[in-house]
């Protein structure tokens, strides 16, 4: 099977007609409030790295949940996720601003970003096989928008995407949901890292 | 009991610690189509299996991924929301003893009534004092890896992070500068996997510490799935019990010295078999079934590999299906009404993985000194909402010198007080 028409036909054999068009109201339904939300004055530090045009290795957080949002920012408060730019913003932050700022961003929809263009279809295909190795679709969800602790990981910057999973197979990014990121990045390999993060990243 | 049925269970436990072993070691034909993970190398010390908790659930129990903890601890508002939504017998009450506990977990007093707290991953320990009426949390430890068990005993702060139990000397003088800890037993494999603890002192200052098998089922290796019991002082250790699956809670009988323990049952079998345990230790070394058998009557349908029930040691009480049942404790107190004298308390931690959420509440057994006639009811529930959301989840109990309960509540980051005020 090619890697072109294995992609085209992989959300059919997902997802039967009628589950894809309730699928696609739902996404249209949680979307659809978020027009209206108001960005708080301390998510304007945000925007200037997270906002429509992403600033070098800021990755989009749009339509994140809430949890997922306030979360990180708690990690980077008490510098067990670090990084020193986002370290020295969520120093200042309130737990009232960290609940702002993951509302406000929760509301706001998942940008619509095509996808690159996969140049490397085989590593697409290892990524998957991957993936399904070892299980990341039974918390990520099979489209990978995320579940409960899981956030959405379809479709993010490929180097973002390896660049987290070697910080968990590291220990120097905490996980949430009982460890369960630090415990399966554990047994990573490089070239897993980077499968995955392809993978991920070129999904349609 | 009789002599030989003692003898029979002592051979039972040891042919099931050679069985787990040889199991490993050789993936013996008897244990054929089953999974085998290889122990042999570092890798499996380090991380668990890749599948140790997903990986056996089938296609209707797909996507039952773990709950989120909220980023931040339940504000006082919404403490108070919470607790309204809370059920007791008549004549008591719940209120807020502190808030802004992050991932509260195990609680110790010490002897000026420093309350000591434990977390899951926040990795701090907290001491919350009083100051002018006021509970004041100060976080005295950071960066510790899973530092969900702790005791006190003799001036002393023990605290257990999967692999090392630490000792913190006349902890209760130097709070803001709490002193370089001695590490005084280390013999703990250092995956986090089922590797998180619980401390219990014995009278004769022995600790009793759980190992939890990184995996969700399996032959575990025979150093692990297991209760061992630890002098501190000497690092003598001896095992007291075999064929334990996940146990994050325990306490000592007041009124015969033993050994009581909670014990997580193995998942994805479906949401109302297994049930989770409550268990006592009676003999050194009694065997509790895991892999083999479940709930003391329900073999395993993969790992029973020949084995039965009848070999191991059955529960005192079925607690239900993925109520995670975690710490506990006898009511020493004298404040309750008499007939709540030496009942268990034990603190549910509630579902993860099933459709619909139990657990999540704190239940009263009532049980006599040998095991016997135990009788179980829910003590304080409330904390579930709908099918599948939480409010708070009990994690740890303790009696307060005062005769009241609390409860650690590793979701909402608090700690409640539960008193009878008739």
């Amino acid at each position: 099977m090619s890697g072109a028409g294995s992609r085209a036909r992989r959300p059919a054999r997902r997802f039967s007609g009628p589950i894809r068009v309730a699928l696609g109201l739902l996404t249209l339904l949680a979307v659809a409030p978020a027009r209206a939300a108001e960005a708080p004055e301390v998510a304007q530090a945000c925007l200037a790295c997270h906002g429509e045009a992403l600033a070098e290795g800021a990755p989009p957080i749009a339509g994140h949940s809430s949890n997922y949002i306030q979360l990180q920012l708690v990690f980077f408060r008490a510098g067990r996720r670090k990084n020193e730019i986002m370290q020295g913003v969520a120093e200042g932050l309130s737990d009232n601003d960290i609940r702002a700022l993951g509302k406000y961003f929760a509301s706001l929809p998942v940008p619509d970003a095509k996808p690159p263009a996969d140049t490397r279809a085989e590593l697409t295909r290892t990524g998957e096989a991957t993936a399904a190795r070892h299980r990341c679709a039974a918390c990520h969800g099979d489209a990978y928008l995320g579940i409960q602790a899981a956030p959405r990981v379809a479709r993010l910057p490929e180097a973002y995407l390896a660049k987290a999973l070697t910080d968990y197979r590291a220990g120097t990014r905490p996980s949430s949901g009982g460890a369960a990121m630090t415990e399966v990045a554990g047994a990573l390999s490089d070239a897993d890292i980077t499968a995955l993060a392809h993978y991920l990243a070129v999904l349609p | 009991m009789t002599a030989s049925m003692k003898a029979r269970l002592r051979r039972a436990a040891w042919a099931g610690a050679a069985l787990a072993a040889a199991g490993l070691c050789t993936g013996t034909a008897g244990a054929q189509g089953l999974k085998q993970y290889d122990s042999s190398g570092k890798a499996f010390w380090k991380n668990p299996p890749p599948d140790w908790f997903l990986g056996d659930e089938t296609s209707a129990q797909k996507g039952l991924a773990p709950p989120a903890n909220p980023a931040l601890p339940a504000s006082d508002e919404e403490l108070t929301d919470n607790l309204k939504a809370v059920k007791l017998p008549a004549g008591f009450s719940i209120s807020v003893y502190a808030s802004g506990v992050p991932e509260a977990r195990q609680m110790a007093f010490g002897d000026k009534g420093t309350l000591f707290v434990g977390s899951f991953g926040a990795t701090n320990v907290y001491a919350i004092v009083d100051q002018g009426g006021k509970k004041v949390v100060k976080t005295i430890l950071k960066g510790l890896n899973m530092p969900t068990g702790l005791a006190f005993r003799d001036g002393a702060l023990y605290v257990v992070a999967i692999d090392k139990i630490y000792r913190y000397d006349n902890i209760e003088a130097n709070l803001d500068k709490p002193p370089e800890p001695v590490v005084v037993y280390d013999d703990m494999p250092s995956y986090v996997a089922h590797g998180w603890k619980y401390l219990t002192f014995d009278k004769d200052g022995w600790v009793y510490v759980p190992f939890g098998p990184p995996f969700n089922i399996g032959n575990p290796p025979s150093s692990v799935s297991q209760i061992r019991r630890v002098d501190l002082k000497t690092g003598a250790a001896e095992i007291v019990a075999l064929g334990v699956r996940n146990s994050v809670g325990g306490d000592i009988d007041p009124r015969t010295g033993r050994y009581w323990f909670t014990e997580n049952a193995r998942d994805w079998m479906s949401d109302d078999i297994p049930s989770d345990k409550l268990n006592m230790i009676s003999k050194v070394v009694e065997h509790f079934g895991y892999p083999y058998c479940h709930q003391g009557d329900m073999p395993d349908p993969k790992f029973a590999q020949g084995r039965t029930c009848s070999e191991f040691t059955a529960p005192v009480a079925k607690l239900g299906a993925h109520v995670a049942p975690l710490g506990m404790k006898f009511y020493t107190g004298s404040s309750f009404p008499a007939e709540y004298k030496n009942n268990i308390f034990i603190a549910e931690h509630g579902s993860w993985n099933r459709h619909r959420y139990q657990g999540g509440r704190i239940e009263r057994v009532v049980v006599d000194p040998d095991g016997k006639n135990a009788k179980m009811e829910t003590f304080a529930s409330g904390w579930i909402k709908g099918d599948r959301e939480y409010s708070g989840r009990p994690a740890d109990i303790l009696v307060a010198p005062d005769g009241s309960l609390l409860v650690a509540d590793d979701w909402a980051g608090a700690i409640y007080r539960i008193a009878y005020t008739k």
